[in-house]
């Protein structure tokens, strides 16, 4: 009988209150900024509305839907594709593809344009040799697709994003019953038939997963755009916050942005209506795969071989040599330097708080099981849902005025002046990180959490241990992997981490990601590929561990998706918790 | 934490501090519109065996939880020792108890060796003292030698039985078991239950057992307490409670009856297959006549009660499981017989149902 326990008893009235409470200020802060935005898009702005309205919204809409409905479509077929060619067949280096499929994930999205653009350059590597094999002289003489383009965009974005749909999906091709799949065989029906009538129609709910994170980012994403020229929504707040200074303007279309991510988000769990029903067959058997041999087995390989080619070795090969070129011209220099101890220390520090706080949430849930705790952990987790601008946006204000009215205590205290505290030192920085990435830790805790037993809690509570003790003794020990997957997780992104670092940083701070994008912007290729090449290579870490657990696929699904499909859970908060049984009731 | 609460912190020490009564009393308890426990009251003595009997959902659970203190009621009280641990105002949490408490699933904490596991409730005491303690409770259940190793390595009765060396170490004055043996498999259940039970006896130590199984409860409890929807049916020692089942429900749930409609008049009850006294006497009227399967026995032709028409016979081992079609009845009747004695199928039987085995309930209660 596995029943439920509900945790409240063990706390006593005063103590549950209190746990709430902070749970409570917790998703509070997280809320903060939506609400500030809404706030400060109310305000109107004034005579630049009508100039937003007619000359940048409708462009701005319209680019960003263009660009999601492309990258969308590329990122299911090649993901749903290859996690079918990689299930259903094999094929001499198969297993070498399953991982390395994934590794155009450690390439941000602003870095591939920056990569692409310097190679497909009219006077890059690329076209050069084109030329010379060509025998052309004239760049003018040689046609060749623009890559400041919208289909541009849409190729770069899906060729490094289409990991997380392959992941899904894949895991959810392994762990489909063998003997469905098998049934559909001795039925009649072809390979091809088994895929587009029982495979894929299944694995909806993966794709829709997998399909949506993929979109977050491109929704998010604000340099390959503004790089390739494209006027996203992301791009157009940017611009109307920095270059017009028109904070109401800015934060008008970042709502608009929000009910996008809210539309996504609702259209995701659409898709997924039904994963109830397909999840029944977990203990599943893989279906034997086809081997193939001779031309087919060379096509698959090739097939393969795209996708990491475009998505992971040019850029990384491109960045390995204009780095090493860098620095053996110039050294590493000094900004550079500043860059990576700038970097670390926000992505350290933010860490470490979203580990912390995010613990805090989801054990408040566990320990509670009441619908205001779930809630206040579903409203937590919001954040990794909202793009860095927008999140941006509305931190903005709030944090000015935060500050000023502190720096008016104290002067009123002690007669000095204190500058900017939160938004001059980073501080607001750290608060968006963990805003934005506490949904990886709270999912992360709050999965590993309900793989424990809670008759463990109250083994140990009976054998005399208090709710403090059994955390320590039993809970952290347990968890340790679980946080550590977390941690890990957020200090990359958070290292990644381009749109709200832009905006939030204070005044001459550059992290690895600014300093790239400050260079990209200017058209200048200096320091750009070393900070580039920094970044890639702290992605990998991760991506590495992803790999590894990707042999076996629940878990490796669990460690993406959880902590950031949680975060796109908590967009509708009658969601069920993942991993969560009903109530309690005695079964 | 409340006051209340950190005053009953004062954990008795690991030593053995004697078996401790229980009294549950008025307890209720709801998980939103299911109702878990309608004012249930149970005492249990100190030193005594209880099971806690019912299907799926009666309550049994729940009232374990609630003696843990895992559980806080809507309504009631729990003494234990005399001492109220919930009530109006007053929630001594688990710690503080001085109870054990097993789980079906054994909750071992997957990351601590076996000696790490029993040692767990002796932190308050000094290293070696714990360490000695916890050596000793191995010992009892034969497992000292796994001491270094983790629970993943054990079979499952010895999972089992490291759980009950924890839960006894720090001395507890009541056990309180959920379903402990349910998930051993059939063929070593029964041995590591006659062990366990024999090895609480010798501590002497109180014990809930929340069980579904009757014959479980039938072989450990010095007292059963039959559950059934939030409410206690029939609390009575194994021999009373099986041979004088309160309610059809009661008597279902020990025995597999056949079930006749019956007339009770005086002290008789007349059926289609004839009148009997049934063990206990039922008001006149429209009633439902239960048959125990090994009260109808074979008999040599011309002292038969009855006689039927052997439909089918299966064998099990030590009886045979015959259903015999009888004139008046829509069902056959099934009988529990000797191995070997029964016709086959096909051939008369001449049976006699002893009167001891029939009961007999009022009609309205045939829910």
């Amino acid at each position: 009988m596995n029943i439920t326990w509900t945790g409240a008893a063990l706390f006593g009235h005063k103590g549950e209150r209190r746990w709430l409470l902070l749970s409570a200020l917790v998703a509070a802060l997280v809320a903060a900024p939506v609400i500030a935005l809404a706030i400060i898009a109310a305000q109107g702005s004034g005579d630049l509305w009508p100039h937003i309205l007619h000359n940048v919204f409708p462009f701005a809409l319209r680019d960003t839907m263009l660009l999601l409905t492309g990258v969308g479509i590329i990122t299911i077929t090649i993901g749903a594709g290859l996690a079918w060619l990689l299930t259903a067949y094999e094929f001499p280096a198969r297993r070498v593809f399953e991982w390395a499929l994934l590794l155009p994930l450690a390439v941000p999205t602003y870095i591939v344009a920056y990569v692409y653009l310097d190679l497909l350059h009219p006077t890059g590597p690329v076209q050069g040799t084109l030329r010379a094999i060509l025998g052309i002289t004239n760049p003018r003489d040689l046609w060749f697709p623009e890559v400041r383009s919208m289909a541009g965009c849409i190729f770069l974005l899906s060729f490094v994003l289409y990991p997380y749909v392959y992941l899904s999906t894949r895991a959810m091709f392994l762990m489909q019953a063998g003997s469905i799949l098998e049934v559909a065989r001795t039925l009649g029906a072809s390979r091809r038939r088994v895929f587009f009538s029982v495979a894929l129609p299944l694995a909806r709910p993966a794709i829709a997963v997998g399909a949506s994170l993929a979109l977050m980012e491109a929704l998010n994403d604000i340099g390959a755009s503004e790089f390739l020229g494209i006027q996203t929504m992301s791009v157009s707040i940017y611009a109307t916050w920095v270059n017009r200074t028109n904070l109401p303007g800015a934060a008008q279309i970042a709502l608009a942005m929000l009910a996008l991510v809210v539309s996504l988000i609702l259209l995701e769990r659409w898709a997924r209506r039904r994963q109830r029903y397909v999840s029944m067959a977990q203990r599943a058997r893989r279906a034997t795969p086809l081997k193939l041999t001779g031309m087919r087995a060379a096509l698959a390989i090739l097939i393969a071989s795209v996708p990491v080619t475009f998505g992971f070795l040019m850029p990384a090969a491109y960045l390995v040599v204009e780095a090493w070129k860098r620095i053996h011209q110039a050294g590493i220099s000094a900004e550079v330097w500043h860059a990576i101890f700038n970097t670390m220390s926000m992505a350290v520090a933010a860490t470490l708080v979203a580990v912390v706080i995010g613990f805090f949430v989801a054990y408040t849930a566990r320990l509670l099981r009441s619908q205001s705790s779930d809630a206040l952990l579903r409203i937590s987790s919001l954040g990794y849902a909202v793009p860095g601008t927008v999140l941006a946006i509305g931190l903005l204000t709030p944090l000015a005025a935060f500050d000023n009215a502190l720096a008016d205590v104290i002067e009123t205290l002690f007669n000095v002046s204190p500058g900017l505290i939160v938004t001059g030192t980073g501080a607001a920085l750290i608060y968006a990180y963990v805003v934005r990435f506490l949904a990886i830790s709270a999912g992360g805790v709050e999965s590993g959490l309900a793989k424990l037993p809670v008759s463990l809690d109250y083994a140990s509570r009976t054998l005399g241990e208090t709710a403090g003790g059994t955390i320590r003794r039993v809970h952290l020990p347990l968890l340790r992997p679980a946080i550590g997957a977390a941690a890990l997780l957020i200090f990359v992104d958070c290292m990644k981490e381009l749109p709200a670092t832009l905006l939030l940083r204070p005044l001459n701070f550059e992290t690895l990601a600014t300093q790239l994008y400050g260079e990209a912007a200017r058209g200048v290729y200096e320091d750009g590929s070393v900070a580039a090449l920094a970044i890639v290579l702290f992605g990998l870490v991760p991506v590495i561990v992803l790999a590894r657990l990707s042999r076996r696929p629940a878990l490796a699904h669990d460690a993406l998706a959880q902590g950031r499909t949680a975060g796109i859970e908590a967009g509708l908060l009658q969601g069920e918790p993942a991993g969560y049984s009903p109530p309690p009731a005695e079964r | 934490m409340s006051k209340l609460q950190t005053a009953g912190t004062s954990r008795p020490a690991a030593a053995a501090t004697g078996a401790v009564s229980l009294q549950i009393e008025n307890i209720s308890q709801r998980f939103g519109a299911t109702v878990a426990l309608d004012s249930v009251s149970l005492t249990v003595e100190a030193g005594e065996t209880v099971c806690l009997l019912g299907h799926s959902g009666c309550g049994k659970t729940t009232m374990l939880r609630v003696a843990a203190g895992i559980e806080k009621p809507d309504a009631g009280t729990v003494h234990l020792g005399g001492r109220m641990v919930t009530g109006p105002g007053v929630f001594v949490p688990p710690e503080a108890r001085g109870i054990g408490l097993m789980f079906q699933d054994y909750a071992l904490f997957p990351h601590l060796t076996i000696s790490g596991n029993v040692k767990f409730g002796l932190s308050k005491l000094p290293a070696s003292q714990a360490q000695a303690i916890a050596r000793e409770a191995l010992e009892r259940v034969g497992l000292a030698r796994y001491g270094d190793d983790y629970p993943h390595m054990l079979s499952g009765g010895e999972q089992q039985r490291v759980a009950l060396a924890r839960a006894l170490a720090p001395g507890p004055g009541i056990l309180l078991m959920d379903e402990p043996f349910s998930n051993l498999d059939q063929r070593t259940r029964e041995s590591i239950r006659e062990e366990t039970m024999m090895l609480l006896r010798q501590s002497s130590t109180t014990c809930v057992v929340v069980t579904h199984d009757p014959i479980e409860a039938m072989s450990i409890a010095d007292r059963i307490v039959l559950m059934r929807e939030g409410v206690i049916v029939q609390t009575g020692t194994p021999e009373e409670i099986y041979c004088k089942p309160a309610t059809l429900f009661a008597a279902r749930y020990f025995c597999d009856l056949n079930e006749i409609d019956g007339e009770a008049s005086g002290n008789m009850v007349r059926t289609p297959i004839g009148s009997f006294s049934p063990a206990h006497k039922v008001a006149d009227g429209p009633c439902l006549v239960g048959i125990r399967p090994q009260a109808i026995s074979l008999v040599i032709a011309g002292t038969e009660d009855l006689e039927g028409t052997v439909v089918s016979r299966r064998f099990l081992g030590e009886s045979d499981a015959v259903n015999i079609a009888v004139a008046g009845l829509d069902n056959p009747l099934h009988a529990h017989l000797p191995t070997g004695y029964a016709p086959a199928p096909g051939e008369r039987a001449g049976i006699r149902i002893d009167p001891a085995g029939v009961l007999a309930f009022p009609q309205k209660m045939t829910t």
